[in-house]
């Protein structure tokens, strides 16, 4: 929910409240002034009626308004005050009267005094009190929604502005975020903080890939003297074959080291954009450079190559990466392939489709190009091919899928 | 043949020293810039080794050094950096060839007698091991006199053995010499194997002896002893 909606039920809410207090309020108010008002009219008029009465004035009777009865005995003088229902014959229909009847001794006389005056029906001004307020009420609604179409149009233009702003803010991107400045306080404080915030982390970032970098270097000169001591090792003469093959396992696993040491600091560099020169390159070309490339893990394997390039395919792109990525994905499907299996290069409009035979794989298709995502963990692959293939088609903006269909795998690149 | 081995790295320089040594290489080392510089305004050499990330300089400007000084010397790069821009502009400045760290020694090897064959010989130096006779400009292998048929990998195979003979070569190292080291395509070496087979049988049918002794689960050793 926006904030903007979230006060305004809040407003919505507490001012329907206040409403409502307010109709209650002024019905109860009314309802007692008329009823203190009709009261009052009565005892005027039976005051008006005494007078005339003491004047000797014969005053005639209206039905229902004022009756005047001549008592035979004279009694005692009483007051009473009530709310009674009457048919009035003119309306034909029950109406609330107010009644005063008083029995006043005048001249040695006891009269009979019946006073009546109609009293609103309380619902008669309910249905108006409530129209009135109701109408207010509406107009605010209509007043809200207007100021805050105007206010989130243009006091939270900026906030919006900057959000877009943050959400395409990358730090691969060397570009420092800039927010667009506000008058409001709490914008420019969060504009303050969020351009503080993502400067640090540019620099943190920064400084990270550099160590990165650093490491990665400096990881290469130990595994450079280990590598020629087991080297070295390997050539002393008596050494047993004990001894031999613990030197060469050892070797094995430092050049593993190596690899993998060289492979991700190749992933970051793809990351940081070190490879942004391009040109135009042959697909066509290029894929036959890598089938002759393993021409002879081809022919060990007896794998049946074809290829169906109708037309060349020509991108703009950097050499080196589409080489890694041409290799790489080649590579897996030789690899990868069985004895006497097959491999099946088609090369169309904007689409590469290298299929190749083999076995299922075990690790999760959606796990494939996951880096150390690797299908047999004892296997000596760095399990980081298909995440440079993946790191490659992310900074191209291209798109590759995997299939897996009559024990063949399938990979597409839709360029 | 005289080098110079640039590298700040003491037990690394050590191993290359003693190893080139052993190859039968006049070497002369140079731990820093500095002693680098004073050694290359002073001598001449057949070939340089040069670590080009040294603490007190840039091996870069070392090589301009060298070439400015004496051009016919060749230089070997050896750098921590798997890096083409590295590479490219070692070899621009005129640099020979180039290695990344970590290597195999027996690579190091390969590649310098590759520089010294193309520098000092124009490529016209025969290797010969016994009754095998290699002469690289031609890539051509005789054996007892007769030329032998070897494809393009036989050939850098036998090469590569006989520039390292008498030395344990791990089946890794030798993948790496022939295929490159993007090769991690190699799950199992067996593949070498029908390579080499087919090596021993074009010599032995030319009445060559076999030199070639398998080191059991590890690699391949080429030797007359």
């Amino acid at each position: 929910m926006k904030l903007l909606q979230k006060t305004n039920r809040i407003y919505l809410l507490f001012s329907g409240s206040l409403f409502l207090i307010a109709g209650l309020l002024l019905y109860f108010l009314i309802t007692n002034i008329m009823n203190d008002e009709v009261t009052d009219k009565l005892y005027v008029e039976k005051e008006r009626v005494v007078q005339q009465l003491k004047k000797g004035n014969k005053i005639n009777s209206i039905p229902l308004m004022v009756e005047i009865e001549l008592l035979d005995s004279i009694t005692k003088e009483t007051l009473i005050v009530k709310d009674t229902n009457l048919m009035d014959p003119i309306e034909k229909d029950f109406e609330k009267f107010r009644e005063l009847s008083a029995i006043e001794i005048i001249d040695n006389q006891s009269y009979k005094i019946t006073l009546r005056q109609v009293v609103l029906e309380p619902h008669d001004y309910l249905n108006s009190i409530g129209l009135a307020l109701g109408i207010v009420f509406i107009l605010l609604l209509i007043g809200l929604l207007f100021i805050n179409k105007i206010v989130s149009k243009k006091l939270w233009h900026p906030f919006y502005q900057n959000l877009n702003m943050l959400k395409q803010f990358s730090l691969q991107d060397t570009q420092p975020l800039v927010l667009k400045d506000s008058n409001i306080n709490e914008f420019r404080e969060l504009n303050t903080s969020l351009t503080q915030l993502a400067k640090k982390v540019s620099s943190d970032y920064g400084l990270l890939k550099e160590f990165t970098e650093n490491a990665s270097h400096e990881i290469q000169t130990p595994l450079a003297i280990i590598q020629a001591k087991l080297e070295e090792a390997l050539q002393v003469e008596n050494i047993t074959e004990k001894q031999l093959k613990l030197i060469s396992q050892a070797s094995s696993s430092a050049q593993h080291l190596s690899k993998l040491n060289q492979t991700l600091l190749l992933l970051t560099k793809i990351e940081n954009h070190q490879y942004n020169k391009t040109e135009t390159i042959s697909l066509k070309t290029h894929i036959e450079q890598q089938l002759q490339k393993f021409e002879d893990f081809i022919i060990s394997k007896e794998i049946e190559v074809n290829t169906s390039i109708n037309k060349d395919i020509l991108l703009n792109g950097n050499a080196t990466l589409i080489e890694i990525l041409l290799s790489n994905l080649i590579g897996n499907a030789i690899k990868h392939n069985i004895n006497k299996g097959s491999l099946f290069i088609e090369l169309s409009a904007n689409k590469l489709m290298i299929t190749n035979t083999g076995e299922q794989l075990e690790v999760e298709p959606a796990y494939l190009f996951e880096r150390f995502s690797k299908n047999n963990s004892a296997s000596s692959s760095l399990g980081l091919g298909l995440a440079l293939v993946k790191k490659i088609i992310e900074i191209n903006h291209w798109d590759i899928t995997y299939q897996f269909a009559n024990k063949e795998h399938i990979i597409t690149i839709q360029f | 043949m005289k080098i110079l081995i640039v590298e700040d790295e003491p037990q690394l320089l050590e191993s290359i020293d003693s190893f080139l040594k052993n190859e039968g290489f006049l070497c002369e080392i140079a731990p820093s810039y500095f002693n680098a510089e004073d050694k290359l305004i002073s001598y001449d050499y057949d070939v340089v080794i040069l670590d080009i990330t040294l603490p007190d300089g840039n091996g870069l400007d070392l090589l301009k050094l060298i070439k400015n000084n004496n051009a016919s010397t060749g230089v070997l790069i050896v750098s921590a950096k798997n890096s083409l821009d590295d590479k490219l502009t070692g070899l621009d400045l005129g640099a020979d060839d180039y290695i990344t760290k970590p290597f195999h020694l027996s690579e190091l090897n390969s590649r310098v007698n590759a520089i010294i064959r193309r520098r000092n010989f124009k490529g016209e130096e025969e290797i010969i091991f016994n009754e095998i006779t290699l002469i690289p400009s031609a890539k051509e292998v005789k054996v007892n006199g007769n030329l032998l048929d070897l494809t393009k990998k036989e050939y850098a195979l036998l090469l590569y053995f006989v520039i390292n003979k008498n030395r344990v070569l791990t089946k890794e190292a030798i993948v790496e010499h022939l295929w490159g080291d993007n090769m991690d395509m190699a799950d199992n070496f067996d593949f070498i194997y029908s390579h080499i087979k087919n090596v021993r049988r074009k010599i032995e049918a030319n009445k060559g002896k076999n030199y070639l002794k398998t080191v059991y689960g590890i690699g391949y050793k080429y030797t007359d002893t």
